[in-house]
C-alpha cells in the first residue's frame, strides 16, 4: 500500500516536472511570479490530499496528507469542482462566491493573497494531471 | 489623433478630463466612466472613433490616473458618493443631454445615476445591479503592507480578457494592474462588492442600453438578465451580447461599442 502511494505521489512529481519543461514553465517562475515561491501547497481532491514542497518556484517534495506544520497554502474541492475548473482554468473564477461548483482555499489568507498567482498557476497543472489520468 | 486633456474643479477635486473636441452640434454629450482602478485613457479608441459624430468625455475619478484624491490621500468608497460626483462632473461640464457610459464599476453606477439623477440615456457595460463578488477576505487585503496589489491581482484581470482580444490591448489592460494604487482599490472593490440598487430599478425611466461582453466570468450573462428583468419602466431597452469578448470591452472591442450607442441614440 505504501508503496504504491509512493508511486502515484512518483508520477505526480513527474508530471509536474513533465510541466516545468513544457513552455509554459517561464509563465509560472516569471508571469506568475512561481519563482519566488517557496512553501507548501496542500491540494485536495474529494478525499485525495497530496502536499506539493515548493522551493524558489521548483517541487522538490510530494507527500500524501497534510503536512505536520498545518496547511501553508492550500486547494480544495470535489472531482465537480476541480472538473469545472479544468474548463474555468481560473482560480479567482473557481472561488468567486457568485459561481457554482467553486474550490475553496485552505491557506492561510496573507500567504494565499501572497502567492495567489502561483498557486493559480499549480492548480491548472493539477487539474490537467487529473484531465490525464481519466 | 484629436484628444485634448484639462483639468476642471469638482467638489473640489482637480479632476482630469480628456475629450474628443466633438462637435457642437453634438446631440447629446457623452460622459465615459472607467472601471475599478483604472484609468480614462481605456476610452481613448472611443473617443477618436466617436469624434466626428459625437461629443465625449472621459475623466479619472479622484485618486484615479491623473487626478488628485479626496483629503487624506482618499478614494471614494461608497456608490452614493460615486454618482453624487459624476452628476457633479456633468454639472461642471455644463453637458447638454448627457448620456453616461460606463463599465465594470462604472456599469453599475449608471444604474444608480439613472435612478437619482435626470441623464437622458445609460449605457452599461459589465454591470449589473447586485455585485457581491469579491471575498471580504480578499476585499481586506487589497491595502494590506505585505501584499502588492499589482502583483496578486494579476490573475484577476488577466481571467477577465475574452478570448478575441488582441495581444495590444491585452497588453495595456495588465499595464492597467501594475499601475494600480492599493488603497484606491479597496475603496473602488469595496464600493463594488457592496452594490445593491436592486430595489430601484423600477424607478429608471430613461432609455438604456447594456452591451455586454459575455467572455466575463464575473459579471455573468444570468446576472445581466436579472439586472435587466427589474428594468420595468424604462422608455426604451436594447441588450446586445457581444461574443468572445469579457470584461474590459472599452479596451477589447471599442468598435463594436461604438457601433451599438451610435444604433442607440440614432433611434432615440
Amino acid at each position: 500500500m505504501f508503496r504504491q502511494e509512493k508511486n502515484d505521489a512518483g508520477r505526480h512529481v513527474e508530471a509536474q516536472r513533465q510541466a516545468q519543461r513544457c513552455p509554459d514553465a517561464d509563465t509560472f517562475a516569471n508571469k506568475y511570479y512561481g519563482r519566488v515561491l517557496t512553501g507548501d501547497i496542500t491540494l485536495k481532491y474529494d478525499d485525495e490530499v497530496y502536499t506539493f514542497a515548493v522551493h524558489n518556484g521548483k517541487i522538490i517534495d510530494v507527500t500524501e496528507g497534510i503536512p505536520l506544520s498545518g496547511i501553508d497554502l492550500g486547494v480544495s474541492g470535489a472531482k465537480k469542482d476541480w472538473d469545472q475548473f479544468a474548463v474555468r482554468k481560473s482560480l479567482t473564477v473557481s472561488t468567486n462566491k457568485m459561481n457554482p461548483n467553486c474550490l475553496a482555499h485552505m491557506g492561510a489568507p496573507l500567504r494565499t493573497r501572497q502567492n495567489f498567482n502561483a498557486v493559480a498557476y499549480l492548480c491548472r497543472v493539477f487539474a490537467e494531471i487529473l484531465e490525464g489520468t481519466k | 489623433m484629436a484628444i485634448t486633456g484639462f483639468y476642471k474643479k469638482v467638489q473640489g477635486i482637480k479632476t482630469y478630463f480628456e475629450t474628443n473636441d466633438g462637435p457642437e452640434d453634438s446631440p447629446y454629450t457623452i460622459i465615459c466612466l472607467h472601471t475599478a482602478g483604472r484609468e480614462n485613457r481605456q476610452y481613448h479608441d472611443i473617443l477618436e472613433i466617436m469624434e466626428d459624430k459625437y461629443k465625449v468625455y472621459s475623466f479619472d475619478m479622484p485618486a484615479h490616473g491623473k487626478s488628485w484624491p479626496l483629503p487624506h490621500n482618499k478614494a471614494i468608497d461608497t456608490f452614493e458618493g460615486y454618482g453624487a460626483f459624476v452628476w457633479d462632473v456633468i454639472q461642471e461640464l455644463d453637458a447638454k443631454n448627457p448620456v453616461v457610459i460606463g463599465c465594470s464599476m462604472g456599469g453599475n453606477i449608471v444604474y444608480y445615476i439613472a435612478q437619482n439623477y435626470p441623464v437622458s440615456a445609460i449605457l452599461s457595460m459589465q454591470g449589473a445591479d447586485y455585485t457581491p463578488t469579491v471575498d471580504a477576505r480578499i476585499l481586506e487585503m487589497l491595502d494590506h503592507p505585505y501584499v502588492s496589489v499589482q502583483h496578486s491581482q494579476i490573475e484577476y484581470s488577466e481571467c477577465l480578457i475574452g478570448r478575441a482580444c488582441s495581444e495590444e490591448a491585452r497588453d495595456f489592460i495588465m499595464l492597467g494592474v501594475a499601475q494600480e494604487i492599493s488603497s484606491t482599490k479597496y475603496a473602488d472593490l469595496k464600493q463594488y462588492t457592496g452594490f445593491d440598487v436592486r430595489d430601484k430599478m423600477s424607478t429608471i425611466t430613461c432609455p438604456v442600453l447594456i452591451v455586454h461582453g459575455v467572455d466575463d466570468p464575473i459579471v455573468t450573462e444570468e446576472m445581466v438578465a436579472t439586472t435587466t428583468a427589474r428594468l420595468t419602466n424604462v422608455k426604451k431597452l436594447v441588450y446586445k451580447p457581444v461574443q468572445d469578448y469579457g470584461h474590459f470591452l472599452i479596451v477589447e472591442n471599442p468598435q463594436v461599442v461604438c457601433d451599438c450607442l451610435d444604433e442607440f441614440l440614432s433611434d432615440l
